[in-house]
């Protein structure tokens, strides 16, 4: 099974959908999309150009995941 | 048998004019199943993929899409219809110029032939967004030749055309939503 996870700083303010597969793959007119080193700057680009394997969390999923 | 690898393709030695495109490659062997085609009734979806394509079970170090670039001037993706009226069928083809004649390139056409018959292929054609598959889990790739010439004499490419079939229509697979997975099972 192929590891995916986002880096920390990603983590916090983004999350996976339906993401399949291994960390680094290459998605058209996205480009390469490599998990492990993926930026919040990227990370945003990415979900403002439509991407849809990520998606931004919810302000109140983050304050709670900052809490925990 | 021999491991499939990324096959490189550097720049500095001399190349013959085309247009660079990035093909990957796998051997049908990684794969847990096939997409399947899309069920719905826009144009073009009964020759779409309906999904990612699924490593889940591949051996460690194995398990997703190699890529190798190739020139496509003389060539490409290409469709043909043959046989008799009564037992018609579709064939696809991708022919390409692989550059160089070193080591890496030897055992690229080795991998190749060890793995001819097991294969699946994508690549996109110029000015399209979506990549065309060739070879299937049920109806793999094959390379139907591949002639290797170091090129002696002015004028002569240094290097490999390459065709590769499969007897099935070019599918589409909408990479740019289900992604193509270039990381090796851990």
């Amino acid at each position: 099974m192929k590891n995916i996870q986002l880096p920390p700083d990603v983590a916090e303010k983004f999350e996976l959908v339906n993401w399949t597969g291994g960390a680094r793959q290459v998605f058209g007119h996205f480009g390469t999309i490599d998990l492990r080193t993926l930026t919040v700057g990227h990370a945003t680009e990415l979900v403002q150009r439509g991407f849809s394997k990520l998606k931004r969390k919810a302000k109140k999923a983050r304050k709670e995941q900052e809490q925990d | 048998m021999g491991v499939l690898k990324n096959a490189g393709t550097d720049c500095g030695n001399k190349k013959p004019p085309g247009v660079l495109i990035d093909i990957y490659y796998t051997s049908t062997t990684e794969l847990n199943g096939f997409p399947g085609l899309l069920q719905t009734t826009n144009e073009g979806d009964s020759v779409t993929l309906d999904g990612p394509f699924d490593f889940t079970g591949a051996a460690a170090g194995s398990g997703y899409w190699r890529k190798v670039v190739g020139l496509t001037d003389r060539g490409g993706l290409k469709m043909l219809l043959e046989g008799d009226p009564a037992g018609q069928g579709l064939t696809s083809s991708l022919r390409f110029f692989y550059s160089g004649s070193e080591a890496g390139q030897v055992e690229f056409l080795n991998d190749l032939r060890q793995f001819g018959g097991c294969l699946s292929f994508m690549a996109k054609q110029r000015d399209s967004d979506r990549m065309r598959v060739i070879g299937t889990t049920t109806i793999p790739a094959v390379v139907e030749s591949a002639e290797l010439d170091g090129g002696e004499g002015n004028g002569d490419p240094n290097g490999t055309p390459i065709v590769i079939r499969a007897q099935h229509p070019l599918y589409f697979y909408d990479d740019a939503t289900h992604g193509v997975d270039t990381t090796p099972n851990p």
